[in-house]
């Protein structure tokens, strides 16, 4: 297979994870989009052994090491934000045993529909993260010339 | 760090690609490399040394 075949092909993957997901809202089941990220990861993965070309060596595992590993440092302190906000909310919420006079109100048990609202909070942060990763991709990649003129 | 990748593929006839297939590598790597934007691993060094027939020092020089 050809590079850009793999391409084509995981971009086809992609537009039926799309399509599951929207699936998934409409019959309110979790388990379509779920499967369908764990079958296309796991065909991507077996999709890369059947590319004919090198499409990845020490620089490209350079570029991806030093993206991620810059995404990581980044998406940690955002995550641990959001998670301790999460976590606060959670334990004003009566449910926590908590001793008399430590909470300043009384409050109302959380709804289980606002913990989609979260998991919706939880999604833009892992979309962030993607962007925060391109980004440094991109910058990694320019930097050790992937995008350099060929002289020949 | 610079290196004499381009003089050596042109003393053998070969293109960016041509290389690149024969160390296992993108041609983007031979690119970077030639134009110092990437300095290879040791290994890739050897490697495009022993291919040439030289050794690393007639291809690789180190500028401080």
């Amino acid at each position: 297979m050809k590079r850009n075949s793999f391409y084509i092909f995981a971009g086809l993957i992609l537009l039926i994870e799309i399509v599951l997901f929207w699936w998934s809202i409409e019959i309110v089941n979790p388990l379509p989009i779920q499967a369908g990220i764990v079958s296309g990861v796991i065909a991507i993965f077996l999709g890369r052994r059947y590319v004919d070309e090198v499409i990845e060596d020490e620089r490209t595992n350079l570029i991806t090491q030093k993206a991620a590993v810059n995404t990581l440092l980044i998406f940690w302190v955002i995550l641990f934000l959001y998670s301790i906000g999460g976590v606060v909310i959670g334990l004003g919420a009566p449910g926590i045993r908590l001793p008399k006079g430590w909470r300043p109100e009384d409050r109302s048990m959380i709804d289980s529909n606002h913990l989609g609202f979260f998991a919706f909070g939880q999604i833009l942060v892992l979309c962030l993260m993607i962007f925060l990763y391109v980004a440094f991709r991109i910058y990694y990649s320019h930097k050790y010339g992937e995008w350099d003129d060929d002289e020949e | 760090m610079k290196n004499k990748i381009k003089v050596f593929r042109a003393m053998h006839d070969l293109t960016q690609e041509d290389l690149a297939i024969q160390l296992g590598v993108t041609r983007q790597t031979i690119l970077a490399i030639e134009k110092g934007k990437y300095n290879p691993s040791l290994e890739l060094a050897f490697k495009i040394a022993v291919y040439f027939g030289v050794t690393i020092e007639d291809v690789f020089e180190y500028i401080e």
